[in-house]
């Protein structure tokens, strides 16, 4: 399956354009001079790109195709690991993600992968944690458990 | 004479050469974790300088700069992930070259290419101080913004295969950067209802998702063993040697191009606000502009990073002629020195050049021993850190890396939302990138966004009491405007004579 880059290019634009163009508000004169002619040029742009798509169009191989399980499960469980970091803590978000991403990315599966990818798992997230925090004072988003 | 003599022999007393040789490890492994700059790695050593002598502890500060910029590379060139914004080009022909199994080859190029721009820089620093202070200081704000325009036009270079959405790309890029106060007027803008916007968007979590995260992506639809080529050359008996040639004679191979981006470098440098994110854009497209061969560029063309990184090293130098000459602190890792210069009871500004001379000029001699220290312990470093992630199965790279960006987005300002920021990105990168929407442009435009309204604002503001009724005319009456809107218009119309010229010689 092939997909117009063009159209789906200036779609993106013109969300992008749209989205920037609801939230201007009540700006000085100052704070509006230079978004107000980025937005309209991009909506232009975005404009321009889905003429070309009707006109001269450029066609690129669907990359959504292209996505396999191991691709996909990196893709959520990175999700996974970025939103569920500020609730369950900062270290145990990042254990058990980089363990399942492990985990999902291992051609054979039993215990001793298992327990060698939870091992990998918490000693780099340790050290990580312990030189940032001691350290660096850097302190990691901590939740209801650590 | 005498006194850079004195100067020199200072720098290699044993100890200054001990303290250097053990921070710059250090400073490397701050400039390859993504989101760990420069700037925090010498803010976290500036403390420690107080305790020593002024030359010392000002001749650490060189070492961890010098060898945190040129750590950036690393990661640029292994897993297309820009360390520190200074290599954000050397991602360009770096990572591809490491596709192609170059890695080694590509990070001994990059380090006699940073030799000779630390030369070179330390050359500009210490001969053409004045006068490039003096040019600097002709800089207002009608100046930035034609400098912004400028840079723009590399957009043609960086765009891929199509134009039209390398222009789109970057006017994208300028619109994510008004997110935030705006910096003149103090407006709010484009926060969407989300409090951490208001600082604005972070371009560390934005590089660090349109570059790293797609390959990540990428790497991880195919887990199963390790994920960079083998060269054989660098294993095989006596290989080290073919390898560092290689890298010798890339390097060497356009002189023209080496001193023509150490002086770019060199120049965007003394420019405040300015700084190695700008000089390594420049650099690139100029290199890639006068080369007979503009389509090996992007394709691991070994020129490439030897503009990006030579132009680099110089800028390192560059940004200390305004502190040093002016007392004006010209990015943010010469305000960090402004401080320790402070602190030692060194007063930044013309008297560093008579009462401190001494120590000045140790200083400035510091930045080509530290580099030339930086590049000898690069060299194991770089391979090194490909050894290691060569032998890395990619089930284990694939979160090692993702747990380092995550790291990485969040240490720059204690800011979870730019986590949730660069997964953002990373994921936009992946479906632009494979709708044909090459990174660099949207980068290029984050970058010079806030130079290109800041001076645009500021330039109005001055037209209006220059100019009253038509304030838009102070952007084309003065004498370096009018220098950059020539060097613009020629920069922009370049593409077009050049596919012509290439058309001609086609028929």
């Amino acid at each position: 399956m092939m997909l117009n880059s063009d159209l789906y290019g200036g779609l993106i634009m013109l969300t992008f354009a749209g989205m920037f163009w609801l939230q201007m508000g009540d700006f000085t004169k100052f704070g509006l001079m230079f978004p107000r002619v980025i937005i309209a040029l991009l909506a232009f742009l975005g404009v321009v790109m889905i003429v070309k798509a009707k006109v001269k169009p450029q066609y690129v191989k669907s990359f959504l195709k292209d996505i396999n399980k191991y691709m996909a499960a990196t893709m959520i469980w990175s999700l996974v690991w970025v939103l569920s970091a500020t609730y369950v803590g900062f270290f145990v978000a990042s254990v058990v993600s980089m363990w399942a991403i492990q985990w999902s990315l291992s051609s054979e599966r039993n215990l001793r992968i298992s327990a060698i990818s939870l091992a990998v798992a918490i000693g780099s997230v340790f050290v990580i944690y312990y030189v940032f925090t001691k350290y660096l004072y850097i302190f990691f988003p901590e939740g209801f458990l650590f | 004479m005498n006194i850079f003599l004195e100067a020199f022999l200072n720098v290699l007393a044993m100890k200054n050469i001990i303290a250097m040789m053990l921070l710059i490890p250090l400073g490397m492994m701050a400039g390859a974790l993504p989101g760990f700059t420069a700037t925090m790695a010498v803010a976290i050593l500036v403390p420690f300088t107080f305790a020593m002598d002024p030359v010392m502890g000002l001749i650490c500060v060189s070492a961890v700069y010098c060898s945190a910029i040129y750590g950036g590379a690393f990661p640029a060139i292994l897993i297309n992930t820009p360390g520190t914004p200074s290599s954000i080009a050397t991602c360009f022909d770096g990572y591809p070259m490491t596709l192609q199994g170059r890695a080694q080859e590509a990070l001994f190029t990059i380090a006699f290419a940073s030799l000779v721009g630390g030369f070179i820089g330390t050359i500009g620093l210490i001969v053409f101080s004045l006068p490039l202070a003096k040019i600097a200081l002709r800089f207002g704000p009608p100046e930035y913004f034609w400098v912004s325009i400028f840079g723009l036009t590399i957009i043609a270079g960086l765009s891929g295969d199509s134009l039209l959405k390398g222009i789109a790309g970057g006017v994208l890029g300028l619109l994510i950067s008004t997110i935030g106060i705006a910096p003149v007027g103090g407006d709010v803008r484009f926060t969407f209802g989300i409090a951490s916007f208001q600082g604005g968007v972070e371009l560390i979590s934005v590089l660090i998702g349109f570059f790293c995260m797609p390959e990540v992506f990428k790497m991880a639809k195919d887990p199963v063993g390790s994920y960079l080529k083998s060269t054989n050359i660098g294993h095989a008996a006596g290989g080290y040697k073919e390898v560092i040639y290689k890298g010798f004679r890339n390097a060497f191979a356009d002189v023209v191009n080496l001193v023509r981006s150490s002086v770019i470098g060199l120049f965007v440098g003394i420019l405040p606000g300015a700084g190695g994110n700008i000089a390594n854009l420049i650099a690139y497209n100029e290199t890639k502009r006068a080369s007979k061969d503009p389509e090996s560029f992007g394709k691991g063309n070994p020129q490439g990073i030897v503009a990006t990184e030579s132009a680099d090293k110089a800028t390192i130098m560059g940004s200390f002629v305004p502190l040093l000459t002016l007392g004006v602190p010209g990015s943010p890792v010469a305000a960090v020195v402004y401080g320790a210069l402070m602190i030692q009871g060194l007063n930044p500004g013309p008297e560093l050049f008579t009462k401190h001379a001494e120590i000045t000029y140790t200083f400035m001699m510091s930045f080509f021993v530290a580099m030339a220290l930086t590049v000898l312990i690069g060299m194991f470093a770089g391979v090194l850190f490909y050894q290691i992630i060569m032998r890395l199965p990619v089930r284990v790279l694939v979160p090692t890396i993702l747990l380092l960006t995550i790291v990485g987005s969040y240490a720059v300002r204690n800011n979870y939302m730019d986590v949730i920021f660069m997964l953002a990105s990373g994921y936009l990168g992946y479906v632009l990138s494979n709708l044909g929407f090459s990174p660099g442009p949207v980068v290029l435009g984050l970058v010079l966004g806030p130079i290109a309204e800041k001076g645009l604002v500021q330039g109005f503001l001055m037209g209006n009491s220059m100019f009253p009724g038509t304030p838009w005319l102070v952007f084309f009456t003065r004498p370096v405007s009018i220098v950059l809107i020539v060097i613009s218009v020629i920069s922009a119309l370049w593409p077009i004579y050049s596919a012509r010229r290439r058309r001609r010689a086609a028929l």
